[in-house]
């Protein structure tokens, strides 16, 4: 169980880390696929572990796959919709803080 | 309430799948006519928020879907203001659209749609549908942002998109520990599980610590709250007054019903010095006094409305926090009046804010003389500013009063809340210091100039709107009993007994 909640932890500090040095913004959605990815690790390892058969786990899981998909959709829409607006096909930087 | 109450009843849904109705017969109208007037269609919304809110006192307390959805007294209390939020938001959009040609016909039944995603999170009984309803607040209002009819539209709801995964996703990963400690997602056996946990396995280390600190930066980067809130101003500089009053008031109410939902529920026994290094109770009032302190500070700096209100409302959340982080049975309910006190007071602001900016108004220094072109709206301004300000006789004083009263409760315990002292103190202070802001604002209204400001023309919509405001306004600041006996209700629900 350490191994895989060290790996997740890992996955996750490695997209946090992602999205705070990434510049442009399909750079940062990359980033929150990494770390969706950690979470699954999580939850998938807290129910193997800690439920034994239970489903919680996994029911966390796909409401996770669900909404982290329907706002990267919404994020290529916007992407799709600022290349059309400005006739520019850069990935422009979005600082987050500021 | 009693646990026989809270049967399988699928009737307590009825304002949600109304709301839901509305919201896709309205998505319809706007694809088949997108030209259609926003008048009509505003008064429809109305007429849906007003529906849903005599619905919502009427439906019976009760849970639905195994417990992912409770209609307690707390919740039906959250679902009024986000319904009054949603009704005063409609009134604003119909304001602003009045002469536009080519309004967004989307806004509307994506408003309802925010809305009926805060209600259900008011309810959420359950780790999952709290966090997905979390989610369904947030995806509507970036859906209203990208859709404006401005060059930068699309670059402010990327950067809005990418402010809620990010948040969402720390939210998540604190969530996930909270699932691994307790092995289960409902928010009551949670509680108890946790408590369990607590008391058997002293030494969980700093997993408390790591899952607090998660959710919390979480849920701050959520409410744009210092020092996370720089994301949040080119959203406010850049959009209308519908959508960014709606998302300064009812999308951060919304914020801190999760906030209350998880930890003075869910880490209810990690609450304290003696809990160290677990204990949340000392963050979170850091945060309440981060927030008083940068909002106080930096109102005095603000020539423009819309900044000023921003950093405004930085104080009042600090305020509601400072109620929430007081755990006895005055704490939540001071923090629900100041909820319902900050929501009028911010939605007339905003409301009249959008009346002058279609006049051209954008500077503080633009108000002075209002008076002397409009005197109503002067009138009710004033009102609102010392509601906001505290002064007595309106809501905003018995607020303040409540939650500044519910601090030094807590701190007067034991020893080991004293530093609630010092949270109280800043609160008494910030309430004095914006006290003589919002007044020479106020008394410039009625200062005699010669470049008196042009006479603004209030519309029906934004005179209901301004009617239901003051009246509330100054009806609760007389007669508070009432409402604070339902705000009562809440500090109940969540487990606090009344004296």
């Amino acid at each position: 169980m350490f191994y895989y909640l060290s790996l997740a932890v890992a996955l996750f500090t490695i997209g946090v880390f992602g999205v705070l040095s990434r510049k442009g913004f399909l750079g940062k959605l990359v980033s929150f696929i990494i770390m969706s990815n950690a979470l699954i690790v999580l939850f998938a390892t807290f129910n193997r572990y800690i439920k034994g058969d239970g489903v919680l786990g996994l029911i966390f899981i796909s409401f996770l796959i669900l909404t982290v998909l329907i706002e990267l959709l919404l994020g290529a829409y916007l992407v799709f919709q600022h290349f059309s607006k400005s006739g520019n096909n850069q990935d422009e930087g979005i600082s987050l803080f500021s | 309430m009693e646990q026989s109450e809270l049967l399988f009843n699928p009737k307590i849904l009825t304002p949600e799948a109304l709301l839901f109705s509305a919201a896709l017969i309205l998505t319809a109208v706007a694809i088949l006519r997108p030209k259609i007037n926003p008048t009509i269609v505003g008064y429809i919304g109305m007429f849906v928020f007003a529906t849903a809110s005599a619905l919502v006192a009427f439906v019976p307390f009760g849970s639905a879907y195994s417990d992912l959805f409770i209609n307690e007294p707390s919740a039906q209390f959250f679902k009024l203001i986000f319904l009054a939020m949603g009704f005063f938001s409609v009134a604003i959009y119909m304001n602003e659209n009045r002469h536009n040609s080519s309004p967004n016909p989307f806004q509307l039944p994506l408003l309802i749609l925010s809305v009926l995603a805060m209600m259900l999170l008011s309810m959420s009984g359950n780790l999952i549908s709290l966090f997905s309803t979390l989610e369904l607040c947030a995806i509507p209002l970036i859906m209203i942002v990208a859709f404006q009819n401005s060059a930068s539209s699309g670059k402010h709801a990327q950067k809005f998109l990418l402010v809620m995964l990010l948040s969402s996703l720390l939210i998540l990963f604190g969530l996930a520990f909270l699932f691994g400690l307790s092995g289960s997602a409902n928010l009551l056996q949670m509680k108890l599980q946790i408590a369990i946990v607590h008391l058997t396995q002293r030494e969980i280390g700093i997993i408390i610590l790591l899952s607090v600190a998660a959710m919390l930066s979480g849920l701050m980067l959520k409410a744009a709250l210092p020092p996370f809130h720089n994301w949040g101003k080119e959203l406010h500089d850049n959009n209308p007054h519908s959508i960014i009053s709606f998302i300064a008031v009812a999308f951060v109410i919304a914020v801190l019903v999760a906030f209350a939902k998880l930890f003075i529920n869910g880490l209810f026994a990690f609450y304290g010095p003696e809990m160290t290094p677990n204990d949340w109770g000392r963050l979170v009032s850091f945060v309440a006094f981060v927030a008083i302190v940068f909002g106080t500070a930096n109102i005095f700096r603000q020539r423009d409305i819309v900044p000023f209100m921003r950093y405004s409302n930085f104080v009042q959340i600090g305020f509601i926090i400072t109620g929430m982080v007081s755990m006895n049975q005055y704490g939540l309910q001071s923090a629900a009046f100041y909820m319902v006190a900050f929501m009028l007071a911010a939605a007339g602001i905003y409301t009249i804010m959008s009346l002058l900016k279609s006049s051209g108004f954008a500077q503080i220094a633009n108000l002075r003389g209002l008076y002397y072109s409009s005197k109503m709206l002067s009138v009710t301004l004033a009102i609102f500013l010392m509601s906001l300000a505290g002064l007595p006789l309106t809501i905003g004083f018995v607020a303040k009063f409540s939650v500044i009263e519910a601090a030094l409760s807590m701190a007067t315990v034991d020893k080991m809340y004293h530093w609630m002292f010092i949270l109280a103190a800043t609160a008494t202070i910030s309430a004095v210091v914006t006290f003589i802001k919002f007044t020479k604002i106020t008394l410039s209204l009625f200062a005699k100039t010669e470049n008196a400001p042009i006479s603004v023309k209030t519309p029906f919509p934004v005179m209901i709107v301004l009617v239901i405001t003051v009246l509330a306004t100054i009806l609760f600041g007389i007669l508070p009993e009432p409402l604070l006996a339902y705000a009562a209700k809440i500090s109940q629900a969540f487990g606090f007994m009344l004296e």
